[in-house]
C-alpha cells in the first residue's frame, strides 16, 4: 500500500503576553464581567426587600450561572473549528481507504517511536549502567546492577522487536538459563510442549522472561540448587509454567515477598494468571504459574502482528 | 609467539575492564594498544582513506572492537579488516541478531557481551580464540534463512535492507550448507546446547563444533566475496 502524506497536525500556540494574548485576555475578562453584572442585577431584582441581603445559596447559584454562561459564551469568541490543536479523530477523511491509511500511519508512528525510545534507553542508560557495574564497590552491588542492566535489555528488546514467536522465545530462554546455570554448577532439565506456536505479545514475552529469570536467580542464590527443572506447556488456551529445584528452600508460605517474588506476582497478575509455591519431597520448591486464557488474555490491539 | 592486541572501545572504564580480561586470558601478551574511536584504530592499523588494513611488520593478532563508536560503526572497520590476519571479536552490549549477524557477515570471529561477568568473558574469549565460535538461537535462525534464501547478496546487512526479492528469485552463489550443518543450525535455533546436539545426532561435541566453524567459514567466504565485488565497484582495487 502506497501511503500518501497525512495532513499535518498544526499546533498553534499564542505567545505569553503578546498583543494577541492581551486582546484575548481583555475580551474574556469583559465577557466574564458582563455575566457577573447580569447575575448581580438578577439578584437585586429577585430579593424581597431593598434592605434584605440575598441568601447564600442564591448568591452561589447566580455566580455559578455566571461562570457557566462565561464558559459557554467564550466559544463564540474562540470557536471549536479553529482550536490550537485538532484531535486526530477529528481530521476529516475522504473515504474508508483514507481511514485505513491513517490507521497504518498511526501504527507506523507508534512503532518508530517505540524503537527510538528503546534505542535511547539501551544506548544511554545501558552504557551508564555498564560503567557503574564495572566500578561497583562490592560483588553484590555488581550483580545487582547486572540484573538491572539485563532487565533494561529485556525491556528494550520487547519494545523494539516486532514479534516474539513462542518457539523462538523458548529457545532464547533455554539458552540463557543454560548459560547461567552452567556457571553456577546447576543442571537444567528443560521440558516444553505447545499445541501451537503462537505469537507472544510484548507483555507476555516480557512477563515470562522476567518470571523465569527471577525464579532461576532464587534457585541459584538462595536455594543453592544443583538441578532445576522447567516445564512449560501450552494446551489450548491454558499456559502452565512449573519451575522446580532441589535446593534448600523450605516453607514458602513464610517467605517475605520482596522485590524478587513481588515482581513475579506482579508479572503473573499482568498475565491474569495465578502463582503458588509449594515444598517438594524430599527437598526443593516448585513454583507453578497458571494462565487460564493465555492466547486471549491480551487485547487484540496489544498483540504483536 | 607473543600476542599483540588492539582494543577499540570509546568508554574508558569499559576499555580498562577489557584490558584486564585480555591480560587474564593470555599469558603471552606482548602489548595492548587502546583506541577510543575509529580514527585512532585506523591510525594504529595503518589504514588510509577508506582502504583495507595491511599488516605491518608487527601486526595485531587479536582485535576487540565495539559496534557503536563516536565517529561511526565498528562494522566499517570490520569491513576494512577483511584481509587482515587477526582474530576479530565484537564486544558489545547488543545481544540481538540485528546487530550481531551483520558483524559475523563482515568477518567477526565471535562476539562478547560486555555485561557478562569477568570470568565468563575470559572463558568465552579463550574459546573464540581456540576456534569455538558462539551462536545464539536467534543468529542460528538468521543463518538458516541466509543460506536458504541467499539473503545478503543484494545488500549489506545493516547498511542496506537485506533479503530484497523473493527467495525463489534469488540464486545463492555462495557455498551451500551440508545436510549435517543444516541440522546443527536447526537444533541451535531451537536452543539446544552443543552437548545436547551431539547426543541427538549421535556424534561427538567437537564434531558439532567443527560444523559450526565450517558454517562461520562459509558465511565469511561469502561476505569476503561480496567485499571484493563492492570494493571493485567503488574503484578501491
Amino acid at each position: 500500500m502506497s501511503a500518501r502524506p497525512l495532513p499535518p497536525l498544526v499546533v498553534r500556540r499564542v505567545r505569553w503576553r503578546s498583543p494577541v494574548w492581551l486582546a484575548r485576555f481583555l475580551a474574556e475578562a469583559l465577557l466574564l464581567a458582563g455575566w457577573v453584572l447580569l447575575g448581580v442585577i438578577l439578584l437585586r431584582l429577585g430579593r424581597a426587600s431593598a434592605s434584605a441581603a440575598p441568601p447564600v445559596w442564591a448568591q452561589a447559584l447566580v455566580m455559578f450561572g455566571a461562570l457557566a454562561g462565561h464558559m459557554v459564551s467564550r466559544r463564540w469568541l474562540w470557536p471549536v473549528a479553529s482550536p490550537s490543536v485538532r484531535p486526530l479523530a477529528e481530521i476529516p477523511t475522504d473515504s474508508s481507504s483514507d481511514s485505513l491509511r491513517l490507521d497504518a500511519a498511526v501504527e507506523q508512528g507508534r512503532g518508530e517511536e517505540r524503537l527510538r525510545i528503546a534505542q535511547d534507553l539501551h544506548d544511554d542508560i545501558g552504557a551508564r549502567l555498564l560503567t557503574l557495574m564495572y566500578q561497583a564497590p562490592t560483588p553484590d552491588m555488581e550483580e545487582y546492577i547486572r540484573h538491572t542492566l539485563q532487565d533494561l535489555k529485556t525491556l528494550t528488546r520487547g519494545l523494539a522487536a516486532p514479534s516474539h514467536r513462542l518457539s523462538a522465545a523458548a529457545a532464547e530462554w533455554k539458552r540463557d538459563l543454560n548459560h547461567r546455570l552452567e556457571l553456577a554448577g546447576c543442571e537444567l532439565v528443560w521440558e516444553m510442549q505447545a499445541d501451537e506456536d503462537v505469537d507472544l505479545s510484548m507483555v507476555q514475552w516480557s512477563a515470562l522472561t522476567r518470571i523465569l529469570r527471577e525464579l532461576v536467580s532464587n534457585a541459584i542464590s538462595h536455594a543453592h540448587a544443583r538441578q532445576l527443572r522447567v516445564n512449560l506447556t501450552l494446551a489450548g488456551n491454558l499456559l502452565t509454567l512449573r519451575v522446580s529445584d532441589n535446593g534448600f528452600g523450605r516453607a514458602p508460605e513464610l517467605w517475605s515477598h520482596g522485590l524478587g517474588l513481588g515482581g513475579v506476582r506482579k508479572r503473573v497478575k499482568q498475565l491474569e494468571g495465578q502463582v503458588n509455591w509449594r515444598e517438594l519431597s524430599p527437598q526443593g520448591i516448585c513454583c507453578e504459574v497458571v494462565v487460564p486464557s493465555f492466547i486471549g488474555a491480551v487485547p487484540a490491539a496489544q498483540r504483536s502482528h | 609467539m607473543t600476542v599483540k592486541v588492539l582494543i577499540l572501545e570509546d568508554n574508558p572504564v569499559a576499555r580498562g575492564f577489557l584490558c584486564r580480561v585480555v591480560s587474564e586470558s593470555f599469558s603471552d601478551i606482548s602489548g595492548i594498544v587502546e583506541a577510543g574511536d575509529l580514527a585512532a584504530a585506523r591510525r594504529e592499523l595503518g589504514i588510509v582513506a577508506g582502504g583495507q588494513a595491511v599488516p605491518g611488520p608487527a601486526p595485531f593478532h587479536l582485535i576487540l572492537l565495539d559496534l557503536e563508536l563516536p565517529d561511526g560503526s565498528g562494522l566499517e572497520l570490520l569491513r576494512q579488516l577483511s584481509g587482515y590476519p587477526a582474530t576479530r571479536i565484537v564486544t558489545t552490549l547488543y545481544s540481538d541478531d540485528e546487530h550481531l549477524f551483520p558483524a559475523l557477515q563482515y568477518g567477526a570471529d565471535g562476539y562478547l557481551l560486555k555485561e557478562d561477568r569477568f570470568e565468563v568473558l575470559v572463558e568465552e574469549l579463550q574459546k573464540i580464540v581456540r576456534g569455538q565460535p558462539p551462536l545464539s538461537p536467534a543468529i542460528a535462525r538468521r543463518l538458516l534463512h541466509h543460506f536458504r534464501t541467499g539473503e545478503g547478496h543484494s545488500g549489506w546487512g545493516a547498511l542496506s535492507p537485506a533479503g530484497s526479492g523473493s527467495p525463489a528469485q534469488v540464486e545463492p552463489d555462495h557455498e551451500q550448507l551440508t545436510p549435517r550443518e543444516s541440522e546443527v543450525l536447526t537444533y541451535l535455533s531451537k536452543g539446544f546446547t552443543i552437548k545436547e546436539i551431539a547426543s541427538l545426532m549421535g556424534i561427538k561435541w567437537f564434531t558439532v563444533n567443527d560444523h559450526i566453524k565450517s558454517i562461520y567459514k562459509k558465511l565469511n567466504v561469502s561476505s569476503r566475496a561480496e567485499a571484493a565485488v563492492l570494493a571493485s565497484k567503488q574503484g578501491l582495487v
